[in-house]
């Protein structure tokens, strides 16, 4: 869900930074460059197919039945672009997120970094706690959901899909979370043997 | 068009290689890393012009006008919302595939570059090109036509002579496109100004 899909992203690349909070401490302009290059391309390749997912195939759940127009984007030029929107939102704030992250570490406020992704994720639950009712029953169409048709976030092939992409986005900022304090360690190793 | 824009990703990041060669030799050459600031900069580059150019152009187009977006391939783009789980997976697929094709393209450029097999580089992002151009012509009158799967194909009482041109702007298609158009071609070459100047102040130095 858009909600949600915003403070995730910010929230990953708040986590990405943290990762490499050493290399970003630095002054070295290619670790800087190797940062920078692996959050875009997490936030392209692991972020935003995501919500796209959702958009497409139940597009009046992924914006929280908010509004209706997202129901029917064939054959309209004004409505298709909330595609270009929907990309922009999910890519953005991930990148944003590693920027504020970024600052943050160089001016010596580790904690904020980490403050800054446990709020989000605290933010995602409340969201989801909040909007539960929609959140957990699922209509493709804002005539489904006035109509309330529903049917259940647990049920196949929704929950199916949902576990895949979760998976794929879950385990991928890990593994990258992981893969990036290996890296920085590396680092840190290195400068301390030239010295 | 899917069968276009994967390629393109590709095809820009050597593109990008290739027009900052004098640079990107230069300045790896100074340094003692195996790969060096400025490769980690034209990645940048390469990621963001596959994702932030190629990739929205191509998903609006799939999201508004799925038949003629992949030339009337697969009835599965048109038929992504609520039916089951795989179809949604097509247009994240076709996002990543474009985002992988730039990453690809890019760490094939630079390699093939610093092994000195310039003209390689060179071959291959106009062979992709041509390759691209014929699978598309191929699909002759595909690219001409605004509709629907069953209508280009014939099927389910539909036929192809409801479809109508590209240039008419039916269902508002060509203004869509040259939109499109105009986006991806400003994209492109702010991505060649930026390559240019920083050439140029390399060359300077």
């Amino acid at each position: 869900m858009l909600a949600i899909d915003v403070p995730v992203a910010l929230l990953s690349g708040l986590a990405l930074a943290e990762a490499g909070k050493n290399m970003l401490k630095s002054d070295n302009q290619n670790r800087h460059y190797f940062m920078r290059t692996t959050v875009l391309l997490f936030a392209v390749f692991f972020i935003t197919p995501i919500p796209f997912y959702f958009f497409m195939g139940w597009p009046a759940w992924e914006v929280n039945f908010l509004w209706r127009w997202q129901d029917n984007l064939h054959d309209s030029p004004l409505r298709a672009a909330v595609s270009f929107a929907v990309f922009l939102l999910t890519a953005g704030p991930a990148y944003i997120g590693f920027e504020i992250g970024r600052r943050w570490l160089r001016q010596g406020r580790d904690l904020w970094v980490r403050i800054g992704y446990i709020s989000m994720a605290v933010l995602i639950g409340v969201i989801v706690l909040a909007t539960r009712k929609i959140t957990f029953n699922i209509a493709s169409t804002m005539d489904k959901y006035e109509a309330g048709q529903f049917y259940s976030f647990w049920s196949h092939p929704f929950f199916t899909g949902w576990l895949i992409v979760s998976v794929y986005f879950w385990g991928s900022l890990v593994l990258c979370y992981l893969w990036l304090r290996a890296r920085d360690r590396r680092f840190v190793k290195a400068a301390r043997s030239k010295k | 068009m899917v069968q276009i824009d994967i390629p393109a990703a590709f095809v820009a990041s050597m593109l990008f290689i290739d027009l900052g060669r004098k640079t990107l030799k230069a300045d790896s050459s100074t340094e003692e890393r195996r790969k060096p600031a400025i490769y980690y900069r034209y990645l940048y580059r390469a990621v963001f012009f596959a994702g932030f150019v190629i990739a929205p152009a191509g998903i609006y187009l799939l999201a508004g006008w799925p038949g003629w977006e992949q030339i009337y391939w697969s009835r599965r783009f048109e038929e992504v919302m609520h039916t089951g789980w795989l179809n949604p997976l097509l247009p994240a697929g076709f996002v990543m595939a474009i985002v992988l094709a730039g990453y690809l393209g890019h760490v094939l450029g630079y390699r093939w570059l610093m092994a000195g097999k310039e003209r390689l580089l060179r071959w291959t992002y106009i062979g992709v090109l041509v390759a691209v151009g014929i699978v598309v012509l191929c699909n002759y009158p595909s690219f001409l036509l605004v509709g629907t799967y069953d209508q280009y194909h014939n099927l389910n009482g539909q036929s192809r002579d409801e479809m109508a041109s590209v240039w008419s702007n039916a269902y508002g298609f060509s203004a869509a496109w040259v939109g499109v158009m105009c986006y991806f071609v400003a994209g492109l070459a702010v991505a060649v100004w930026r390559i240019r100047r920083d050439s140029a102040e390399a060359a300077g130095k």
